[in-house]
């Protein structure tokens, strides 16, 4: 077989992205290699710029370009409410909505022995510390309903158990296995706005 | 035609038939051919109109015809009224999973069951009663399913539950609040799952007992074994949550967990001579077996609202013209569409004149 050449490879690269084929990662080459000045080379740029400086939020575990996440740094938003996900994308999918104005704790990822992720891998006494030290009064638990989500979601109950705060979880609507990614904004605004205490 | 048939079928590579077309179906179909003629293949097609792998629980890879690498495709018409006709595909799709189209709509297996049932005995099933409790307890699930569509999505994520707790016991043995969590689900699922086995055990002694005297009842019950002196309530959830968290120093030295639904057994005690059917005769236990699958029809009937499909594999040709007589009578009462296999036309006489007849020996094109 002959040895590929650099296109191939960056086609091979791309078709590595979640969601891309290799018909769909040809199709994008040829298009940034088409629209070199206005696509490719200000891609470019931002991804450098990405590679360096993109890290997670010290507050709550969101992406960002900053220490402190835009989420985290806006005084307008409410700071008594927690609502702690399992990943960034379920973290855009309830921003989506914008109907909750609270903070978020990301987890990135859910209790799992298969995978060796415990709670000190998820940050969870982080988390409760954070809970315990900014006179936060609900904290919804937005996991997926899934086995280890719902794991999860049991874990942290039980580590709240005696402090005074209102847990909830998101109610009717999210069906069972459902992740919160692949909902419509409709759908997840009702399971906010109808969240039961655990 | 009754309702709620399958008129036409179709088979494209499918196992030793690259393409097989069955049209204009009766409620009664008998296949007769040869050893090795296609008659399991063509059940084995018929019962991937129902949520799983099938009567031969094979992988959907294997069911490509061997040495080719062709998906293979199944498509029939159910005919609800002859006004109303479904068309349902079930075909090898990318990443070698079965898909399912309804009407030509993509859909989950899980639907299938919204729409018709299913149920097959096959030779393998012979040795249900004597072998271990893991068979009986598919055997028992699959008949749940039948009224609770949902019931195998519960056992995959208990069985997920089960397999993380046993691994913790391994691993993490001194995480409690771990285990609590697991536990708390393995406990809610366990309470769902056993509801739903003990409600369709109900269902089922309850509509064998129409059943005719020649297939006597067979008495049905929920097993567990537990410790000495103990009994365990697995539909009450605190009961299970406290059991599995009482337990984990005796379930660690063992590596796994003990008690809980999936050490379930079904129980089996033939109504007539009162013995348990591991210890009745091969006769005797195959009769059992049909008098299950008559009350479950029946059950369906009822509660779904459309009698099942039965597949009959090599099952009636080894009972006698008395039964054989009353067995087809019974299906023909429910208005079920059976499909039966045997080795000759002439031993199914009973089935008089309406029967669909196919010959398999010559249908493999080669
Ligand atoms: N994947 C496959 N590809 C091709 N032939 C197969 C495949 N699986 C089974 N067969 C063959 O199909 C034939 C029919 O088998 P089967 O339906 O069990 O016959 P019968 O029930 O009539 O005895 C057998 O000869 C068997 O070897
Ligand atoms: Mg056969
Ligand atoms: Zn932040």
């Amino acid at each position: 077989m002959a040895r590929k050449n650099e296109i191939q490879l960056l086609v091979d690269q791309f078709a590595r992205l979640p969601g891309l084929g290799p018909k769909s990662s040809k199709r994008i080459v040829l298009h940034l290699i088409k629209n070199r000045t206005q696509l490719l080379e200000p891609m470019v740029k931002m991804l450098e710029n990405f590679t360096e400086i993109i890290d997670h939020c010290q507050i709550c575990g969101n992406v960002t370009l900053h220490s402190k996440c835009d989420i985290c740094s806006d005084e307008n938003r409410q700071k008594n409410v927690i609502c702690v996900v399992e990943s960034v994308i379920d973290l855009w999918a309830l921003e989506k909505t914008e109907i909750y104005r609270g903070q978020y704790h990301v987890l990135g990822g859910v209790l799992s022995i298969f995978e060796g992720i415990g709670p000190e891998e998820l940050g969870i006494p982080q988390l409760i510390n954070r809970i315990k030290h900014e006179a936060i009064s609900e904290v919804i638990l937005a996991m997926n309903a899934t086995v280890p989500g719902q794991s999860t979601t049991h874990f942290i109950v039980e580590q709240l158990e005696g402090l005074n705060i209102k847990i909830t979880t998101l109610g009717r609507g999210i069906p069972s296995g459902g992740e919160l990614d692949y909902l419509d904004s409709t759908t997840i605004t009702s399971a906010l706005n109808s969240r039961q205490e655990y | 035609m009754t309702p709620f048939n399958i008129s036409n079928l179709g088979l494209r590579n499918f196992r030793c038939f690259d393409s097989l077309d069955l049209e204009d179906l009766r409620q009664v179909v008998i296949l007769v051919g040869k050893n090795g003629s296609g008659k399991t293949t063509i059940l084995e097609a018929l019962s991937l109109f129902s949520p799983g792998k099938g009567l031969r629980s094979a992988q959907s890879e294997d069911l490509k015809p061997y040495g080719l690498s062709v998906p293979w495709r199944v498509k029939a018409s159910f005919e609800i009224n002859p006004a109303e006709i479904l068309w349902l595909e079930t075909h090898l799709g990318e990443e070698k999973t079965r898909k399912v189209l309804i009407n030509d709509k993509p859909s989950r297996q899980i639907e299938l069951n919204k729409i018709l049932k299913v149920i097959w005995i096959t030779p393998l099933m012979d040795r249900l009663w004597v072998e271990g409790p893991e068979g009986r307890r598919k055997f028992l699930d699959r008949l749940v399913m039948g009224f609770y569509p949902e019931h195998p999505t519960l056992i995959n994520k208990y069985t997920r539950a089960l397999r993380e707790r046993n691994l913790l016991l391994r691993e993490r043995n001194n995480e409690q609040s771990w285990f609590n969590a697991v536990e708390a689900q393995m406990a809610s699922l366990a309470v769902q799952i056993t509801k739903h086995r003990l409600a369709t055990l109900e269902h089922l002694n309850h509509f064998q007992s129409f059943n005719s005297n020649l297939f006597p009842a067979a008495n049905l019950t929920l097993f567990h074994t537990y410790p000495k002196n103990e009994v365990l309530d697995l539909t009450n959830e605190d009961i299970m949550r406290e059991w599995w968290a009482r337990n984990r120093n005796r379930d660690l030295t063992i590596g796994k967990t003990l008690e809980g639904p999936h050490k379930a057994d079904l129980k089996v005690v033939h109504s007539l001579s009162g013995r348990p059917a591991q210890s009745c005769s091969t006769g005797e236990q195959k009769l059992v077996l049909l008098s299950i699958v008559i009350g479950n029809a029946r059950a369906i009937a009822e509660s779904f609202g459309k009698p099942p499909i039965l597949l009959f594999d090599e099952v009636v040709a080894h009972l006698d013209p008395k039964h054989r007589a009353v067995l087809i009578a019974e299906i023909t009462n429910l208005q079920s569409q059976i499909f039966m296999t045997g080795t000759e036309a002439d031993l199914f006489p009973e089935v008089g004149t309406d029967a669909y007849i196919i010959n398999t020996t010559d249908l493999i094109k080669n």
